[in-house]
């Protein structure tokens, strides 16, 4: 099948992560093999977390502190099970995937659709200043360490670099909407690209909800 | 294509766009320098911080929802970073707190109080982020698990339930003093920088 669009990974990724809230027991065996099985057939590098040793260790550690002390800790049978945090993993795959499939500009997109009126422009806008205002901090902090840092008047310093940073990022602000409205630009006029339900989604949205519901609904 | 009414303008957006660039960039530089020298609630501290320049923004778009739309250009910003789980975290985190700042200008007017009561709850909100992330990962039985955990630690140590309690109450409190203080900074940053830009306004 192909590719979904970014609604399409939205609505699979949501269901799945419903199914995962939702199911118990051997269930979320199930639901995490869909997840590995999705991710494996649409974007296989979204498994990278399973290579992170700090994942595994973390597990471990909770799992078997939860074993070990349980007179203490009087966890839930759901808990003292371990099926849990088979949840817990296929969260961490399912927001992986999200992740790594949903660009930076599809989600703003995403959100504009939902509402969020402007958030691209701004967007694009915090995207361009970005490397200008790392280097407006950078070279801040530098003088201002030249002249004692944060040694003496700690919080004289922090006031002068933050009025220093945004200062001159007003001022930078004030020439790029000078800039765009001198070209006519109006992010209300501007042409952005549909955000559409596709086919290939709603097929791919199907066999989610078939797979969750199965596996929710089997005896 | 049809013109669609729009709520911002131009200035609004890019104002809007500068501010979430600046928590960006703050949470890069001075979050990597925290977390290497291991200071004790950096996360709080870049919270504050962070809020404090939502807060500076609000002054500058003084309108409904700027403050949670440059909490929203900060959070997505993130995603820069390719580590999907503690993305998403950082970022439902950091929409919360805009949320939570923004309710508070929203009904309160604009003054210092304000903006020290808006900081001081936003920061609050890492105290209690933890609790939610371990409810969505591992279901209520953890948070059920974390209370009795709590009890039996405390009656095992010899100290009354009430202790540790007042050790939270304690921890909140420091969450909510660091969030003030950046709530001070940021009614104060903001003031300075409206008089180093606009001075013949003060006229």
């Amino acid at each position: 099948m192909r590719r979904m669009g970014s609604l399409g990974y939205t609505l699979v990724v949501f269901t799945l992560l419903i199914g995962a809230v939702l199911a118990q027991g051997w269930r979320s065996a199930g639901i995490l093999c869909a997840t590995v099985a999705l991710i494996l057939w649409l974007q296989p590098t979204a498994l990278a977390p399973l290579r992170s040793w700090r994942m595994w260790f973390m597990f471990a550690l909770v799992g078997g502190s939860v074993w070990l002390l349980r007179p203490i800790l009087q966890p839930t049978d759901e808990l003292l099970s371990g099926w849990v945090l088979l949840r817990g993993l296929t969260i961490v795959l399912l927001l992986s995937f999200y992740v790594q499939s949903v660009g930076l500009g599809e989600l703003a997109l995403l959100l504009e659709r939902l509402g969020v009126q402007g958030l691209g422009f701004a967007l694009g806008v915090a995207l361009n200043m970005l490397p200008l205002l790392l280097e407006s901090l950078r070279n801040t902090w530098a003088a201002l360490r030249m002249r004692g840092g944060l040694r003496r008047r700690r919080w004289q310093t922090l006031q002068r670099l933050l009025v220093t940073v945004l200062a001159n990022g007003l001022r930078r602000a004030d020439e790029i909407t000078a800039a765009a409205e001198a070209r006519g630009y109006h992010p209300a006029r501007a042409a952005r690209a549909e955000v559409r339900l596709q086919r290939v989604d709603l097929l791919w949205e199907l066999v989610a909800v078939t797979s969750v519901g199965v596996l929710l609904l089997l005896p | 294509m049809e013109k669609q009414t729009l709520r911002w303008t131009v200035r609004d957006l890019v104002y809007i766009g500068l501010f979430g660039a600046l928590w960006g960039a703050m949470e890069m530089t001075l979050g990597d320098v925290l977390h290497a020298i291991r200071l004790p609630f950096s996360g709080t501290v870049l919270t504050a911080l962070g809020i404090a320049i939502a807060l500076v923004g609000r002054r500058f778009i003084p309108k409904r929802g700027s403050v949670f739309m440059i909490a929203l250009v900060a959070g997505l910003l993130k995603f820069l970073s390719p580590s999907g789980m503690s993305v998403l975290r950082v970022f439902i985190s950091i929409v919360i707190e805009g949320t939570i700042a923004e309710a508070v200008v929203n009904l309160l007017p604009p003054r210092r109080a304000t903006w020290l009561l808006a900081d001081a709850l936003a920061t609050l909100w890492t105290l209690f982020h933890p609790v939610l992330i371990s409810g969505l990962l591992l279901g209520a039985g953890a948070v059920e698990m974390f209370v009795v955990t709590v009890e039996r630690g405390a009656r095992t140590l010899g100290m009354s339930p009430d202790s540790v309690i007042v050790v939270l109450a304690l921890v909140a409190l420091i969450n909510l003093a660091v969030g003030a203080l950046g709530g001070w900074l940021s009614w104060e940053v903001g003031g300075i920088v409206e008089q180093r830009l606009h001075p013949a306004e003060e006229d």
